[in-house]
């Protein structure tokens, strides 16, 4: 708050017509009156933004006879209507080794199921099997989205075999 | 008032003033929170709509947080919500935000949608005991329901008759294959042929052109009723999957793997694959005769093209690591079915004719083998 909100200064500099003797006067104290109205000290709501919200979780696997790991990511995609993510590339990193992004498009629409995702789907991984000894898996997904055309995004979602 | 009076006193206030026109207001977060439970639940999701000016699109089960909202009172609403689906509380609420991130939740609980009149898929799932059942669902997927029991039998390759009251099928009987008959709701089983497979229905619903083994795998045409069975072709090759021209003049089917198209009374065979063709399967004609459908196979994976009838304008559709097959037009031509194993499952798919949107219609038990789709009108 201000002082003019709260009537400190407005109300000293409150007009006495009866003295006025020049229209500029007027015009001054009326101006600065409206500076002061307490309904004009709020600015304009400011516009709401919606950016895409992608929602990543995983789900730890296990390896017991003989049964490959497979942990499970999920991600859903909100945000405004008609935008659209589609995935580029994948890697991945385990315990043992470092990042590998041999993965192409092909594989990351495979993994996925699908070339993409419109705001208000979800989808789960799948066919991503690791034998025992791999504890921390690490997922690194590149996407690029329509609402920002150019821009090449990467998530990375780790998961654990147990 | 002096003019020195007044600009001391213009002075004076303006300083009092200064910089206190534009006061931004407070603002908070809104956390919004929609979950839904059951059978066939909403697949594209809902549409959150704040103060009805702000929307987003969200996950049937999934979450979204507006922030730079002015605190105080704000009118959330959900929509989008199938009629599958039903809320155990309002759609639309008041939610008041604060200086916290105010919530606001909506659960929905979903129930499996019913057939509809037309527009079904039909196809052949594998159970439990290694065989294939015949099953229908909607046209987006939902609504999967199983026709009928068939213990250790094999029941696949559906064909809907025109008017969507019938489904012809092969059922393999004793080692070998018979083509079958059931209406709509998975009752009234016939049989039409012996030592046959490979059914389609021509355009007026008189005949049934299909693959009967005598001394060779030929072509031969029926009437819809199973009578005056009859070969079309007599040759040496193996030949399969006939189906008709939308107009039902031509036949077009595969001989020694590779796409001939001919005329409906067997003349005119003549192959329509490409040179570099090694298998070309499935073959089905377009609803507006222009392009007909079918899977290449080679030394990769299957996958869906068109070619003109003509021979020209070999078109892929889908590529990757995963199968395409059994490649049909959806009833109007809009869109194209087919099975893959993308996703690890081997599910019913479906794609517009260009083979841009792709999606996965059947979702099935966890491990559904989906194949053989087929479109009603």
């Amino acid at each position: 708050m201000t002082l003019c909100a709260r009537g400190l200064a407005c109300r000293a500099l409150a007009p006495q017509p009866k003295r006025m003797k020049h229209l500029s006067t007027v015009v001054l104290v009326a101006v600065a009156l409206g500076a002061c109205d307490a309904n004009k000290i709020d600015g304009p709501p400011p516009t709401i933004v919606t950016p895409v919200q992608l929602q990543w979780h995983s789900s730890p696997g296990t390896s017991s006879g003989g049964s490959a790991c497979q942990p499970t990511i999920d991600v859903s995609l909100a945000g405004p209507v008609g935008a659209r993510l589609t995935w580029t590339r994948m890697g991945i990193r385990t315990e043992e080794f470092a990042y590998d992004e041999n993965f192409d498009l092909t594989f990351v629409q495979r993994f996925w199921a699908a070339d993409g995702l419109a705001a208000g789907e979800s989808t789960s991984s799948n066919q991503m099997g690791f034998s025992s000894g791999f504890v921390h898996i690490t997922y690194r997904f590149m996407y690029t989205l329509s609402t920002t055309p150019g821009i090449s995004y990467t998530d990375s979602v780790s998961a654990l075999c147990e | 008032m002096t003019l020195p009076a007044l600009a001391v006193t213009l002075t004076l206030m303006l300083t009092a003033c200064a910089g206190t026109e534009i006061i931004a207001p407070t603002l908070g977060s809104l956390r919004v929170e929609s979950s839904m439970s059951g059978t066939d639940v909403d697949r594209d999701g809902v549409i959150i709509a704040v103060d009805d000016t702000t929307q987003v699109a969200l996950a049937s089960t999934g979450t979204y947080t507006f922030t730079g909202l002015v605190v105080g009172s704000h009118q959330v609403r959900l929509t989008g919500i199938t009629a599958n689906c039903a809320s155990s509380g309002s759609l639309q609420r008041t939610v008041t935000v604060g200086s916290d991130t105010a919530i606001a939740t909506f659960t929905a609980v979903c129930e499996k949608v019913p057939l509809a009149p037309n527009g079904l898929i039909a196809f052949a799932r594998g159970d439990s005991d290694h065989t294939w059942d015949l099953w229908v669902m909607n046209g987006d997927g939902t609504g999967e329901t199983k026709l009928r029991d068939s213990p250790g039998a094999t029941e696949f390759q559906p064909a809907w008759t025109r008017d969507g009251q019938y489904i012809l099928f092969t059922t393999a009987v004793n080692g070998g294959f018979e083509i079958a008959r059931i209406n709509r709701q998975g009752t009234g089983f016939v049989t039409l042929a012996t030592s046959a497979y490979s059914p389609s229905v021509s355009p007026d619903s008189q005949h049934i052109v299909f693959v009967k083994e005598v001394n060779a795998y030929d072509i031969w045409l029926m009437n819809i009723d199973g009578t005056n069975q009859h070969s079309l072709t007599t040759d040496a090759a193996y030949e399969d999957h006939p189906t008709w021209s939308p107009d039902g003049s031509q036949i077009v089917f595969e001989r020694g793997y590779r796409l001939y198209v001919m005329n409906a009374d067997g003349s005119n065979a003549h192959s329509i694959s490409t040179a570099d063709a090694i298998e070309d399967r499935w073959p089905t004609w377009s609803p507006d005769g222009t392009k007909i459908l079918f899977t290449r196979r080679g030394f990769g994976q299957d996958h869906v093209f068109t070619i003109r009838p003509d021979g020209t304008g070999l078109t892929p559709l889908t590529s990757g690591l995963d199968n395409d097959d059994f490649p049909t037009w959806s009833a109007d031509g809009s869109h194209i079915l087919f099975s893959s194993g993308r996703g690890g499952m081997l599910s019913i798919w479906s794609m517009r004719a260009d083979g841009s949107g792709l999606q996965r219609l059947s979702l099935g038990p966890p491990s559904p083998y989906d194949s053989y789709p087929a479109s009603s009108r």
